[in-house]
C-alpha cells in the first residue's frame, strides 16, 4: 500500500513532529507510515485524513498485491 | 491520551532499549567466563561479582535519572499504536530466538566438552532473550 502523507504535510508546511502532536501518536508512527514501514489502524488513518481535510482514499493507495 | 503520554513512552521505549542490550551483553558475558573459567577461584569471582555490583548501581542510577513513573514498569502494554506494535514483535522475535537457542542446546550440547551449570544456562537464555528484545526494538525503532 502506497500514501501520499508526505506530499500533504509537506505541503502543508508541517514536520514529523508537528503532524505527530495534531493527531496524538508518535513522531516514529508518522515516519514509518511515511515510509511504507508500518500500516495505520483507521483510527489513525481517519484522524491523518480529517486534519488535512481529505479522504483516507485520497491518502492511501492500494497496491495490486494488497 | 495526552501528547505528553506518547513522547513519555518514546523515552521509556529509549530506555528499555539500552538496558535490555546492556543487561543481555553482560549475562551472555558472565556465561563466556564462567565456560572459560572452570577453576573459579576467589579473587577472579570477586572482580566478576564488583563487575556486576557496578553494573547494576549504574543501571539504578540510569532508571532513577529516567524518572519515569512506577506504573511504567508493570503496565502490560503501549498506549501508542506504533510502540505497541513494534513491543509485540520484540516478543515473537524473543520467543523464536528462545526456541532457536533451545534447539540448539538440545541438539549440539553434549559438543561442548565443558560442564555448565543449570544457573549459567538460566543466565545464558536470559541473555539471548534481552538482547533479542533490545535489537530487535532498536531495529524496528529506525527512522
Amino acid at each position: 500500500m502506497q500514501n501520499n502523507i508526505a506530499k500533504y504535510r509537506k505541503e502543508a508546511r508541517l514536520s514529523q513532529q508537528e503532524l505527530a502532536d495534531a493527531i496524538n501518536v508518535s513522531r516514529k508512527t508518522i515516519s514509518t507510515v511515511e515510509t511504507n514501514r508500518f500500516t495505520p489502524s483507521v483510527i489513525i488513518a481517519l484522524k491523518i485524513a480529517k486534519h488535512f481535510n481529505t479522504s483516507v482514499e485520497s491518502l492511501f493507495v492500494l497496491d495490486e498485491n494488497d | 491520551m495526552k501528547q505528553q503520554d506518547i513522547k513519555t513512552e518514546e523515552q521509556f521505549m529509549g530506555q528499555n532499549i539500552w538496558i535490555s542490550l546492556s543487561a543481555g551483553i553482560v549475562c551472555l558475558l558472565l556465561c563466556v567466563y564462567s565456560l572459560i573459567k572452570q577453576d573459579q577461584h576467589i579473587g577472579g569471582l570477586l572482580t566478576v561479582g564488583m563487575g556486576v555490583f557496578f553494573y547494576v548501581v549504574i543501571v539504578i542510577i540510569y532508571l532513577i535519572k529516567g524518572g519515569f513513573p512506577l506504573k511504567m514498569y508493570f503496565q502490560y502494554a503501549y498506549k501508542d499504536e506504533f510502540l505497541n506494535t513494534i513491543d509485540t514483535n520484540a516478543y515473537k522475535h524473543l520467543s523464536f530466538a528462545f526456541v532457536f537457542c533451545l534447539l540448539g542446546v538440545f541438539y549440539k550440547g553434549d559438543e561442548i566438552a565443558s560442564e555448565v551449570s543449570h544457573a549459567t544456562m538460566a543466565i545464558f537464555y536470559l541473555g539471548i532473550m534481552l538482547l533479542v528484545y533490545g535489537a530487535s526494538l532498536l531495529w524496528q525503532n529506525r527512522d
